[in-house]
């Protein structure tokens, strides 16, 4: 085994509380298997999520980032994850100009009753991130 | 002669006539204009900010271009309460000042009743590095090679909001600024170089905040960049806090920039911070169709959202 296949990145996952984060509960209620690479911040609303929480999870050690909420109209708040659309939107775009590898950092919807979808995208996040090797991008040099 | 590009002594006489009588008047109790700065020969002409209360003082009034800092910030600075008529403020608005003065009379900041306008049609301030290479010897320099990159690619010559007009409306030339040449090129890049010739520009970032502070988008009361809970960021320079910072101010404003352009004018550093800005307004415009700035009561658009936005994320 080499090194690099050894080496188990680090996703920093923001779930929102009402649907991503029901999700995963359900990805491990129904023992589906996923890579243990996952630590999830369990938040209100994807419409909470500001994405300067993102760059400051580069900062402390995240090689990917993933953001999770609610499918549009599914909102608990009615109209949050709307909002959240727009701003990564532009959020994904703009992390990727300032020279972040798209590969590392998704924004997905996730509804309550998606436990294999959410196993399958931490799966695929990982296996991404895993190609490109540790982040040393935007991390603080401490 | 560069002098003559730079003057224009009718304006001026126009300028100085009219302030007078307003104050005289007492339509306002002062008026933010320009006044030339002493120089000497062989140094650049400069004009900086002013505050007349006194009638008499007009004749210190100047305009021409090389009178670069923004005057709507200022009003922040003002003295507030009582009688709004009492404080009334007078100052002279071009195409992008009309435009960053109606960012914060949208935000609540400045009543449009506490500002009276005096509005001049402006055809482009003169670039300060630019013109630093022809000055003073100068035989032939055309007005155009000498102008501000950000006035060149400007598609708000007249004022959207003002009292009076000084001089007759100039047409608006199709802007440049739709071409966002600097912006495509960057994004041309490969992740790696783009975060290396981020990584060169932001190191040179001394946080002097003058970015910050100039811009009529950032106008909070209270500045996430000066609070300690949360820290988003210390007094660390590491390149980290340096993308951070940046990351913030732009996405602060994105959205709601106005394109006039004072933050990369300001930055003693020359960081080509008008780029962030930029990418933001390119993506802005190609995902949820262009604002029309102009509008005065338009909501900008992090503000609001569209069902039917453009969805990338099932």
């Amino acid at each position: 085994m080499s090194q690099h296949e050894q080496w188990q990145p680090l996703i920093v996952a923001f779930c929102c509380n009402w649907c991503s984060y029901a999700g995963a509960d359900l990805a491990g209620t129904s023992r589906l298997e996923y890579p243990p690479s996952i630590r999830i911040i369990r938040v209100p609303c994807s419409g909470r999520i500001n994405p300067q929480f993102v760059v400051r999870a580069f900062q402390r050690g995240a090689d990917g980032v993933l953001v999770a909420g609610c499918h549009p109209g599914d909102c608990h708040y009615s109209t949050g994850n709307f909002f959240a659309r727009r701003r990564f939107l532009l959020a994904t775009r703009f992390l990727e100009y300032l020279g972040i590898e798209p590969e590392r950092f998704e924004v997905r919807w996730i509804s309550g009753s998606e436990g294999q979808k959410f196993a399958d995208v931490v799966r695929e996040l990982t296996e991404r991130v895993r190609k490109l090797g540790p982040a040393w991008k935007l991390r603080d040099a401490v | 002669m560069i002098a003559a590009l730079l003057e224009d002594k009718h304006l001026e006489e126009l300028l100085r006539a009219r302030v007078r009588q307003l104050l005289e008047s007492g339509q306002i109790s002062l008026f933010l204009g320009y006044e030339r700065q002493e120089s000497l020969p062989g140094i650049l002409p400069s004009s900086v900010p002013c505050i007349i209360r006194d009638p008499s003082d007009v004749a210190r009034l100047v305009f021409d271009r090389v009178c670069h800092r923004s005057l709507v910030k200022y009003l922040l600075d003002l003295p507030t309460g009582g009688d709004s008529k009492e404080r009334r403020a007078g100052l002279v608005v071009r195409g992008c000042d009309s435009l960053a003065l109606q960012r914060l009379i949208q935000d609540h900041r400045v009543s449009r009743e506490e500002v009276y306008l005096l509005g001049i049609p402006c055809t482009g301030m003169v670039d300060k590095r630019k013109l630093s290479k022809v000055y003073p010897q100068s035989p032939s320099v055309s007005l155009e090679s000498i102008l501000d990159d950000t006035c060149l690619g400007c598609d708000t010559h007249n004022p959207v909001i003002y009292d009076e007009l000084l001089c007759e409306k100039v047409s608006e030339a199709p802007s440049s600024v739709v071409d966002f040449v600097q912006v495509r090129r960057l994004e041309a890049l490969s992740p790696d170089e783009r975060y290396k010739v981020w990584e060169a520009e932001f190191s040179r970032c001394i946080r002097c905040f003058a970015c910050r502070n100039v811009c009529p988008a950032c106008d909070c009361r209270q500045c996430t960049l000066e609070s300690n809970d949360p820290g988003w960021i210390t007094k660390h320079t590491s390149i980290s806090e340096q993308f951070m910072f940046h990351f913030i101010r732009a996405f602060h404003v994105a959205g709601r920039c106005v394109g006039c352009g004072e933050c990369e004018r300001v930055c003693p550093m020359g960081i080509n911070i008008g780029e962030l800005n930029r990418k933001f307004m390119k993506d802005i415009r190609e995902l949820f169709g262009r604002d029309n700035p102009k509008m005065p009561r338009d909501v900008e658009p992090l503000g609001k959202f569209n069902p039917d936005d453009p969805e990338e994320f099932l």
